[in-house]
């Protein structure tokens, strides 16, 4: 830092005593210090909030906040705790799902757009994909519900025949699924379109800054365009593919609307993914239940809520350790 | 191996920009080739016209022919990813995959085969193109180490033997020490005389002594403008164009009175 | 589109939540606040009615609650505004459990409510309420809820609580099982499985429904809930989602506000020997034959048990009654005129009419009416 407020007037030099701190510097030191102290503040809050409104629900060890929410029926196998546990299952199991769908989709949209279109298809294609990116998601859920849905439906039978050896796909005990298409499938399909434009945004970018260098030693090498991508464009973007795709999952563990309107809702752990009444996810538990319930109840939701903040931050942590296991062969050295 | 280049009126253009005008020339297999100029002369466009590397700029193209051993480059039937398999090329700055061991860097060429080779065999590939770079004994201990903890100078001869290990017909080199000190630079001088005996080898370069220390033949590229075409001013035996070029063009750049 | 709306409904519950947390040390003042601007007492000889000195009403009158009130409300307010054009009326339809909340936090000056207070509440809306006569219930807004199916070629079928409850809890699973085609002698029931479609959020319909099963019937087993306690099935996210199901697919059977049954089949259900199809008049009949709650506090306390194995000729013991929630002394004088005021309004043959037509309930028959605006008037008296 050797800024310097007056450049000398005359061809004096400037005394290595002299303060090198302007005042623009120190006003812009404060305000970037003080807005990474609001938000530390602002996440603290959030989760002190959580906490003192979900600690009634936490601390019932008697079961007499339970007893006054209708949803939470410890003799039936339906206490919080049990609910909390079907309810993680089915949020993480149709973000995974969707993850699964988007990810090798949205790598396959950024590569084209970064490495194969031609620029102006890729410009125009680029726009787009950010629009879709805009789109609320409770008119994703809408799409989803009323047109979606009935095409999906018949392909799930065909699916569910052919390949219902496979627990995903394996029909309900009575030999069926859902005649609806609300199901979980159906719910990660949506997700799925969702988080594409996220994931496909974030990779565009990682995938174009990929070094010149490495894609023309790759391509010097005599590797077609393919085996370039796999021998400079993948290493080197890896961590931001990662990152992209927990940005991804972020949005699809926190996502309400589309699943709300989407779900045939029920509690298992089952993994047919065709089954309707086997799933439902945190953040549409809460939306649906929020309205009707009381002050027990509140309190318990808010304990759900917890515990998707948890999850989300867990999965985060994750991709963080991920990412950091092989620092030293990443492209930033 | 060490094949042969001829160049016959080579225009090469970035779309409608004409950006190196007919050039004809020979390439002697098993020696050294250098080409000089001031910069923006189109010795480097030219150069990766030897292997096709300019198309990866979208709207680049050639008119003429490279014949490598009768062959020519831009046949319709020649495939850009097999030339650069025969002509291989090492860069202006190091450019060793960061994600990827040295040994592995060395090895990459040969996985794009798809040649399944076995263990031992790997091993020795490794060994013998690290061997041909001079910088076996310098690594041998840190096979499994990322390429980017060496030295600039190591990267680059690691880079060379990346290229060697694909067993080229030809070598092109893009200023390959500029981004190298003295030292490091030496080392590279030293492997390209060590080289010649096996592969065609073109090295455009800045540095005049550079040229004359390592080339047998050397071409001197020159620009008449900004905006105007490279052209290849002459072209002979690289102790003849230092002594007596034939043009007053040439004399004038390598005895330092240019521009 | 409902189903949007509610989400934003969910958004507001949630920043009210915020809001009343962190301002719940000042919650003895928002009465005051909920209530704002005057009344001036002005009798000119124009407005001089034969019942009483009319009061020129303003200011803004603030309720929040169910959401099944939600269409029914806009009619009120938009007919009541119409005649004191000076009065705001806001109702936000957070559901019954925050409109209940946020009444007895002080945030509001009535709630609607699609079930009773609980004991709890009670002792709370005494300390809430001005006086110490505590809070009422006063039934507003009956609504008929109807089994609605999807066959082809069939518009109505009978069927008596416990097949209804069997079919609901998964004991009956074709259409054409013997226990359904004995009540529906010349209906061709087709061999196809029957789908069952709830509601997937809490809500008064489930509950109104599961407490009419858990009534009528005997072979339902569970108490009323407003979460689905039933077997395993399709479902939707609020009334719209739900209907749009059962359109979207044949085969299937669910429950919904009769105004929203539309095309669909609906089902007649046995009243004593009789088959009772929904409607407007059976639907008061059945609240006109219900005692009130045990718990009810005192008579002006119009908070009903309904009676859900009526025998009554005529009544269709499966309705929701949804109420109005408010204190039986309000101290602030224009809180209190705004508030009896509006109510009488929503009681009287004109509101019932208006939420009728704008909503489909069932308006409450003239001597519920005529009750309930004597008891508006004791507390505007007072």
């Amino acid at each position: 830092m050797t800024t310097t407020s007056n450049p000398p007037a005359t061809d004096e030099s400037i005394p290595l005593t002299a303060k090198s701190h302007s005042a623009a510097n120190n006003i812009f030191q404060g305000i970037s210090t003080t807005a990474a102290v609001i938000i530390l503040a602002t996440l603290a809050a959030v989760a002190t909030f959580l906490l003192i409104e979900a600690w009634p629900a936490l601390t019932d060890s008697s079961g007499e906040v339970a007893s006054k929410i209708s949803w939470v029926r410890p003799d039936e196998g339906q206490s919080l705790i049990e609910l909390a546990g079907y309810l993680l299952f089915g949020t993480v199991l149709i973000s995974a799902v969707a993850l699964l769908i988007a990810t090798p989709l949205s790598i396959g949209i950024a590569l084209f757009i970064s490495h194969y279109a031609p620029r102006r298809l890729a410009q125009g294609l680029g726009y787009l994909i950010d629009l879709l990116a805009a789109i609320p998601s409770v008119v994703y859920g809408l799409w989803g519900a009323i047109v979606l849905i009935p095409v999906l439906q018949p392909i799930y039978e065909w699916i569910s025949r052919y390949f219902g050896w496979i627990p995903l796909f394996a029909p309900a005990a009575d030999g069926t699924i859902s005649s609806t298409g609300r199901v979980a499938m159906s719910g990660a399909i949506v997700l799925a379109i969702m988080v594409i434009p996220i994931i496909t945004a974030v990779t565009r970018e990682v995938f174009l800054q990929t070094p010149t260098l490495h894609e023309e030693a790759a391509l010097a090498m005599g590797a077609t365009r393919w085996e370039m991508i796999r021998m400079a464009v993948f290493p080197f973007g890896r961590s931001g593919v990662i990152g992209a795709t927990m940005l991804g999952l972020g949005r699809a563990l926190g996502e309400t609307m589309a699943v709300y309107m989407i779900l045939s809702v029920g509690l298992s752990y089952s993994f047919g993914l065709f089954n309707a009444a086997s799933h439902n996810t945190i953040a549409s538990f809460i939306a649906g239940n929020f309205p009707e319930a009381n002050s027990s109840g509140v309190s318990a939701l808010i304990a759900l809520g917890l515990a998707l903040f948890v999850i989300t931050l867990l999965v985060n942590m994750a991709a963080r350790w991920v990412v950091s296991r092989r620092a030293e062969f990443s492209g930033a050295n | 191996m060490a094949k042969r280049i001829d160049v016959n009126n080579l225009n090469v253009y970035y779309g409608n920009f004409l950006a190196v005008e007919d050039v004809s020339l020979a390439i002697e297999p098993k020696s050294v080739t250098a080409f000089i100029g001031p910069s923006g002369c189109g010795k480097s466009t030219f150069l990766r016209t030897l292997n096709r590397m300019h198309e990866v700029i979208p709207g680049a193209r050639v008119e003429g022919e490279v014949l490598m051993d009768g062959v020519n480059l831009y046949d319709s039937n020649v495939d850009p990813v097999s030339v650069r398999r025969h002509i291989g090329m090492v860069f202006q700055r190091p450019n060793p995959f960061p994600t990827m061991s040295i040994a592995e860097n060395v090895l990459a060429g040969m996985k794009l085969n798809n040649k399944r080779i076995s263990r031992s065999d790997q091993d020795d590939l490794v060994e013998s193109s690290l061997r041909g770079a001079n910088l076996w004994e310098e690594v041998k201990d840190r096979l499994d180490k990322p390429g980017s903890s060496l030295s600039g100078g190591q990267q680059q001869r690691l880079c060379i033997a990346r290229a060697i290990a694909i067993k080229p017909d030809v070598l092109l080199m893009d200023e390959p020490c500029s981004a190298l000190d003295p030292i490091s630079t030496l080392a590279i001088e030293d492997l390209i005389q060590e080289l010649k005996s096996n592969y065609t080898i073109v090295i455009v370069t800045h540095n005049m002594q550079q040229a004359a220390r390592v080339s047998d033949r050397t071409a001197f590229f020159n620009i008449a403008g900004t905006g105007k075409p490279g052209k290849l001013i002459e072209m002979n035996e690289t102790t003849t164009m230092f002594s007596s070029p034939s043009e007053k063009a040439t004399e004038d750049y390598i005895s330092g009175r240019f521009g | 589109m409902k189903i949007a709306y509610r989400a934003g409904a969910v958004l507001t519950a949630t920043a009210l939540t915020f809001a009343l947390a962190a301002c719940s040390a000042e919650n003895e003042d928002t009465t005051d606040e909920a209530t704002t601007g005057t009344t001036t007492e002005e009798t000119t000889a124009a407005e001089d009615t034969a019942d009483d000195a009319m009061m020129e009403l303003s200011g803004s009158l603030n309720g929040a609650g169910a959401s099944s009130q939600e269409s029914a409300m806009e009619a009120w307010r938009a007919g009541f505004q119409g005649e004191y054009p000076d009065v705001t009326v806001n109702y936000d339809p957070v559901g019954s459990g925050g409109g209940r909340t946020q009444f007895l936090d002080g945030a509001t000056s009535f709630a609607g409510s699609d079930s009773l207070m609980d004991e709890e509440e009670y002792a709370l809306a005494a300390e809430r309420c001005d006086g110490d006569a505590g809070a009422i219930h006063l039934p507003m807004y009956i609504s008929p809820i109807a089994v609605i199916f999807n066959l082809e070629g069939i518009d109505s079928l009978n069927m008596d609580a416990d097949t209804i409850a069997n079919i609901f809890n998964g004991t009956i699973t074709t259409w054409n099982d013997e226990a359904i085609a004995s009540q529906n002698e010349g209906v061709e029931l087709p061999d196809t499985a029957i789908t069952i479609v709830h509601r997937a959020d809490e809500s008064g319909t489930t509950k109104n429904f599961t407490d009419y099963l858990a009534k009528a019937s005997t072979t339902w087993g569970q108490d009323a809930s407003g979460d689905w306690a039933g077997a395993a099935g399709e479902s939707g996210q609020g009334t719209s989602a739900l209907v749009q199901i059962v359109q979207d697919n044949t085969g299937t059977i669910g429950y919904a506000d009769a105004s929203r049954a539309g095309e669909l089949g609906t089902v007649a259900l046995k009243v004593g020997e009789e088959y009772v199809p929904f409607s407007a008049e059976a639907a008061a009949a059945v609240v006109d034959a219900s005692p009130l709650a045990e718990g009810a506090n005192g008579a002006n306390d119009l908070a009903y048990e309904l009676d859900r194995t009526t025998t009554a000729a005529g009544a269709y013991p499966l309705v929701l009654v949804s109420y109005h929630i408010l204190c039986a002394q309000y101290d602030d004088e224009t809180e209190n005129a705004l508030v009896t005021g509006f109510l009488k309004y929503v009681a009287s043959n004109e509101g019932q009419a208006q939420a009728a037509s704008a909503a489909g309930s069932s308006p409450i028959s003239s001597d519920l009416s005529a009750e309930i605006t004597a008891i508006l008037d004791e507390i505007a008296a007072a």
